[in-house]
């Protein structure tokens, strides 16, 4: 793609670099008049697109198959039009119909789901001894199996982490803290190429490199 | 009151100093480009080889749940999968789950030129609009629809993008539920590969890979040990990994030069600071 | 027609618990009409979260509205604008998605601000660094030490200054952290049921915002 050459384009682009440097002047200038109006604009869109996806969505896939004479779709509207009671004090209460159906039905699916996956196959994946495994296998298999254990003792708050908990429990705490420091490693990668894009884009927009 | 020393002053150091170096030196490697090779991850070998078993009798789901502000994570391994998809003529529905999915969508759109809109011309090797691949749109609903999407597509699908109904599109009239899918490709910035996991992999057996940001990978490293996964990319680092497995380099190969500065300047950041902690301990009664 | 009824604490936790226990048995047991049943619940989740999608407009508008009807100082023609162009792209996505001033607010202004917003935590994970990352004790230290490993594996120029770097990455990232993500991922699952448990037995109310005395 070239960079813009439509003068509205262009100009989107720009207002594109100047709102960004707005963004960052508060992390460097803290609150200012220049940042709260970029925070403003992100705002105003950002509702926008929701609004707007929200009516394009619910025409196509409420509205038509109920014009169609499916009729059940009548109760997602209505329970979908009880949610905006929510800021009102007065009626407040009736978006309590809605959101009790959606913890029923969220929680319900979560947990049918996290009973083999979070739990049973977890447990078999760390008991499950490694065919033919070579010796780094089988170390892999103790670490991760005892560790699993020792980790899971050190969740257990119920109980003091005394006397016979206190070594299993200080161990997995550091087995904890090794999976943390990987976790802070990832973590460390997705900000940085985040932000490695938004210099990239200002680059590109000064016409230092070439637009993508 | 003594002078400073030089630890306690570079310990103590502005952080405007600190954003400022990060943000300059950031962009060196766009100017001046490394170009380092990248070696190969065992979760993004084994994704790769499981869609070389694929093929045009194949439908794939690539599940977009990350938003166009993760691009620079996520794109390149998003886009490297879809070049592979359609390289084995695998049959791809697109959804997502977040607001701007259709920024996302024409984004790999612009990178996968054999993907065709119904009103481009269709050439030898591209992807016909409707038959070949769909693009649905935004969903919403959670984990209950991804649940409900796995028990019976049609009851949440009515209509593609652009309105048309589903039952006008050969493709979705090939699939009705996960049983009929070979492989969802799950886009992340949240907790949506989770939800497959629960309501597709486990149900329905559907093989699940995650092509999200490198936190994520780490959530999802469980998953693929208990053999739950068929694959994960790590973020850019995936995508880097992915595009050199399918000799297409791209934007992700090179992203990682721009990883190279970053990462060295965090870990000299933590090696300084630990220094001038170090350096400083014992002057200040114990330290703290 | 007195509604207070309507308002009842034990009428949200039945429905709850009423469609969350179909949801667990229809997914237990073979009985048709319970499937179909919690088809239709999740078809209907799906229509409302569309809903949901604009929700966030109609709270914030409260917020803004206060604004600029108490003139506040350094907000109020802050939150005017906000609800100028909120309406405006609201207006011309409505007529088109596909062009004009919503296509290119969207272009222009969601993805880049977007894209900034979400990465400004960059600068704060790189000053966090600097001055939170301290080897204070054994803990701390496992955690610099595999955090050291892992950024040094995710780029490419740590295998240039060793080439172990990859293969260590690799079982730091496959083996050395399995332990720990597991057992997150295990005791939150317990967590989840328990919580299902308690909503079943409606003990838990803290969802709809009813909280009795002491707390629960």
């Amino acid at each position: 793609m070239p960079y813009p050459t439509e003068p509205v384009e262009i100009l989107g682009a720009w207002v594109g670099a100047f709102l960004t440097i707005a963004i960052y002047s508060y992390i460097l200038y803290r609150e200012n008049l220049v940042f709260r109006f970029a925070e403003h604009t992100y705002i105003a869109v950002t509702f926008a697109v929701s609004i707007v996806q929200a009516v394009s969505m619910i025409q196509n896939n409420i509205i038509a198959p109920l014009s169609n004479g499916q009729l059940t779709y009548i109760v997602p509207i209505i329970l979908g039009l009880m949610l905006y009671t929510l800021p009102f004090k007065q009626v407040r209460w009736m978006a309590r119909y809605t959101v009790s159906f959606l913890v029923g039905i969220g929680f319900g699916v979560a947990i049918r789901g996290s009973l083999t996956a979070s739990i049973i196959d977890q447990v078999l994946g760390s008991i499950t001894p490694p065919i033919n495994g070579s010796p780094l296998d089988w170390f892999n298999y103790i670490w991760i199996g005892l560790g699993f254990i020792l980790v899971t003792m050190y969740f257990t708050f119920t109980v003091e982490h005394k006397g016979a908990y206190y070594y299993p429990t200080r161990l997995g705490r550091y087995i904890l803290m090794l999976g943390l420091g990987v976790y802070f490693g990832n973590t460390v990668q997705f900000r940085m190429a985040m932000l490695s894009g938004r210099v990239q884009y200002l680059l590109q927009v000064f016409k230092i490199i070439p637009w993508p | 009151m003594g002078e400073k020393s030089i630890w306690v002053k570079l310990g103590e150091l502005d952080r405007r100093v600190l954003y400022w170096t990060l943000f300059i030196l950031l962009a060196v490697p766009f100017l001046y480009p490394l170009g380092l090779p990248v070696s190969i991850s065992e979760t993004t070998l084994t994704l790769y080889n499981y869609i070389e078993t694929l093929g045009p009798d194949d439908v794939a789901v690539v599940g977009i749940q990350a938003g166009v502000s993760a691009w620079p994570e996520v794109l390149p391994g998003l886009v490297a999968v879809t070049k592979h998809l359609v390289s084995r003529g695998v049959k791809i529905i697109f959804w997502g789950f977040y607001t701007d999915v259709d920024m996302t969508m024409n984004a790999i759109k612009a990178r996968v030129p054999q993907l065709k809109w119904a009103n481009e011309q269709v050439g030898s090797g591209d992807y016909k609009y409707g038959v070949d691949w769909v693009y649905i749109g935004l969903l919403a609903g959670g984990e209950a629809a991804v649940a409900q999407l796995a028990d019976d597509l049609h009851s949440v699908i009515k209509a593609d993008k652009f309105g048309t109904p589903a039952d006008q599109i050969p493709l979705l009239q090939k699939v009705h539920n996960a049983a009929d899918i070979a492989l969802v490709v799950t886009s992340d910035t949240g907790d949506y590969g989770d939800y497959y996991i629960r309501q597709w992999a486990v149900r329905y057996k559907t093989k699940v890979a995650e092509v999200g940001i490198a936190m994520n990978y780490s959530t999802f490293i469980p998953y693929y040990n208990a053999g739950l996964a068929v694959g994960a990319l790590k973020g850019v680092r995936g995508g880097a990994e992915y595009e050199r497995l399918i000799g297409s380099l791209g934007e992700g190969t090179q992203r990682m030069d721009a990883l190279n500065v970053s990462h060295l300047l965090t870990i000299f950041a933590v090696l300084l600071a630990n220094i001038c902690y170090f350096m400083t301990r014992g002057k200040k009664g114990g330290g703290g | 027609m007195d509604m207070s009824v309507a308002r009842r604490p034990e009428i949200f936790i039945f429905i709850t618990g009423v469609v969350m226990g179909l949801t667990l048995f229809g997914y237990f047991f073979d009985i048709s009409e319970v499937q179909n049943a919690v088809q239709t619940f999740q078809t209907w989740a799906t229509g409302i979260g569309w809903f949901a999608l604009a929700l966030g407009f109609l709270t914030a508008a409260r917020v803004h509205l206060n604004h600029i009807r108490r003139r506040t100082p350094g907000r109020w023609y802050f939150s005017a604008w906000l609800f100028i162009l909120t309406f405006i792209v609201t207006v011309a996505g409505l007529i088109s998605q596909s062009t004009g001033f919503y296509k290119w607010s969207f272009t222009w202004v969601y993805t880049p601000l977007g894209a900034t917003l979400y990465a400004t935590t960059g600068f704060y994970i790189f000053s966090a660094a600097y001055r939170a990352f301290r080897a204070r004790n054994l803990e701390s230290s496992i955690l610099l030490i595999a955090g050291i490993l892992v950024m040094l594996g995710n780029c490419t120029v740590g295998e240039v200054i060793w080439n172990q770097i990859p293969a260590i990455n690799e079982w730091l990232q496959l083996n050395g952290e399995t332990p720990a993500m597991r057992a997150l991922l295990f005791t939150a699952a317990f967590g989840l049921i328990l919580f299902g448990i308690r909503v079943l037995m409606g003990a838990e109310k803290r969802f709809l915002g009813v909280v009795e005395g002491g707390g629960g």
